[in-house]
């Protein structure tokens, strides 16, 4: 019996203004899949995964997470968005609050979890992110590697069953780089569903279930890490390849 | 001029810092009513209802447009007789600087939310907030520390206009110093030097408390 799905795309089409961004996708992600999402800047990566949580709504076609359907409505939406958790470039820790605050504001706000409780497991998220010690500083006191580490504790604090990241490491220094991609691949081995925007070549190949290469709005190859990265069949995929693997 | 003894004595001191009493009173109620209603004020110009959109920017292009001493004449003669409810001159003039504050203070707020990084929405967003939970502990926290300065600076501006509301007959501080000097030995520059010392400690204190809700946490 193959897994059940976690994320459907079918016939989605977007255009901002006439610009098309997103042309025929049609995607199944499994339950417990990581999917990694590459592509030249503009392909439309970023507007996928941002469809898949209603940050963005599509013109066309069906987007379905979860078995709900994402049609833009407020609670049905809320809903969604609860079981979906995201991790952003520019990290976007709420500025005023401290860390724990930022990790306990959705539990205790969303889903009405007590603060003690919620207080508890963020400091247990922290331990897995390997921030323990930084609970009650402000987001602005971190460095940009513990801010991403600190959002992901945030989207893990929800109990998401997935987790999109939108180009996370994209915004950090080389040596913080590492710190990120090691959460996030401890993560992929404990069967929550990952779609991942990135360019971390490294990641896809180690911890990726699936490539998806998107160029134009399209997604114009998809392939398990090993065949893509040895043999891209896509002739625009094997030109981003060589150019990224180049140096 | 060696003798101030008309002026720093019990009864002329307890005068003036009635007068004081007044003005911080009513300063204190317009900043907390401007406040508030400008935050309205602004949440209903960002409206994406048309008609609140178009009410809101009215009332705070119009009001912005008017000079504070109309405002307070307004208030004190013409209102009364549109509410059909007669005012005391502090009633007036509490409605007036609150009215004509909250148009000022819309502008800030306004400038203030939409200064706040769409990524900070859009995090809240994704973390299943409805709209009204992120303005209210995303949304409307960050603009306000972000515009402490210009509205301190705008509840400066509004403290040392209340002396205007001398001219509908509230004893304020300005009003009493004025009253002080036209009575022996009839020296208006010690009064309103007092006067102007009383003024720059208040704005001063203002201006502290500013800095220190500021710099809390950003």
């Amino acid at each position: 019996m193959p897994p059940p799905v976690a994320i459907a795309f079918s016939g989605v089409q977007k255009w901002f203004g006439t610009n098309h961004v997103l042309v025929d996708i049609d995607l199944t992600i499994a339950t417990g899949e990581v999917v990694v999402v590459i592509g030249p800047s503009g392909s439309g990566k970023s507007t996928l995964i941002r469809c898949i949580n209603g940050l963005e709504a599509v013109q066309q076609g069906t987007v379905v997470v979860g078995g709900k359907r994402l049609t833009a409505t407020g609670g049905e939406l809320a809903a969604i968005r609860r079981e979906v958790g995201m991790v952003f470039q520019a990290f976007h820790l709420y500025p005023h609050k401290t860390v724990l605050e930022n990790i306990t504001l959705a539990p205790i706000t969303v889903k009405r979890v007590l603060r003690d409780q919620a207080e508890r497991e963020a400091r247990a998220l922290l331990e897995r992110v390997d921030l323990p010690e930084k609970a009650d500083a402000y987001p602005a006191q971190l460095s940009g590697g513990q801010q991403q580490r600190v959002a992901i504790a945030r989207a893990l604090a929800m109990q998401p069953k997935v987790l999109l990241f939108d180009e996370p490491t994209s915004a950090l220094d080389p040596e913080m780089i590492a710190e990120v991609l090691d959460v996030m691949k401890a993560l992929a081995h404990t069967g929550i569903t990952m779609v991942v925007v990135t360019h971390e070549m490294g990641f896809a190949r180690e911890v990726g279930d699936r490539v998806i290469f998107m160029d134009a709005g399209r997604i114009v190859e998809q392939a398990t890490p090993q065949q893509f990265f040895s043999a891209p069949g896509n002739p625009r995929a094997q030109l981003f390849l060589s150019k990224i693997l180049a140096h | 001029m060696t003798d101030l003894g008309w002026l720093f004595n019990r009864g002329t001191l307890t005068f003036l810092a009635g007068g004081l009493g007044v003005t911080l009173e009513l300063a204190a109620i317009a900043i907390a009513v401007s406040f508030v209603a400008g935050i309205v004020l602004a949440l209903g110009r960002l409206s994406r209802f048309r008609p609140l959109s178009v009410a809101a920017t009215i009332y705070i292009e119009g009001m912005r447009a008017l000079p504070v001493l109309l405002v307070i004449f307004f208030s004190y003669f013409a209102l009364p007789r549109i509410i059909g409810v007669k005012l005391d001159p502090f009633a007036a003039g509490a409605i007036a600087m609150s009215a004509f504050t909250a148009a000022l203070v819309a502008e800030i707020v306004r400038a203030g939310i939409l200064a706040v990084p769409k990524g900070l929405v859009e995090a809240a967003h994704s973390q299943g907030l409805s709209n009204a939970q992120i303005l209210r502990i995303v949304t409307l926290p960050i603009a306000v520390r972000q515009m402490m300065p210009a509205l301190v600076a705008q509840f400066v501006t509004l403290l040392k206009d209340t002396s205007l509301t001398a001219v509908i007959g509230i004893l304020e501080l300005t009003r009493r110093g004025q009253i002080v000097f036209a009575q022996p030995p009839f020296q208006p520059i010690p009064v309103f030097a007092l006067i102007a010392l009383v003024y720059f400690t208040a704005n001063f204190g203002l201006a502290q408390i500013g800095r220190r809700l500021e710099t809390r946490t950003l």
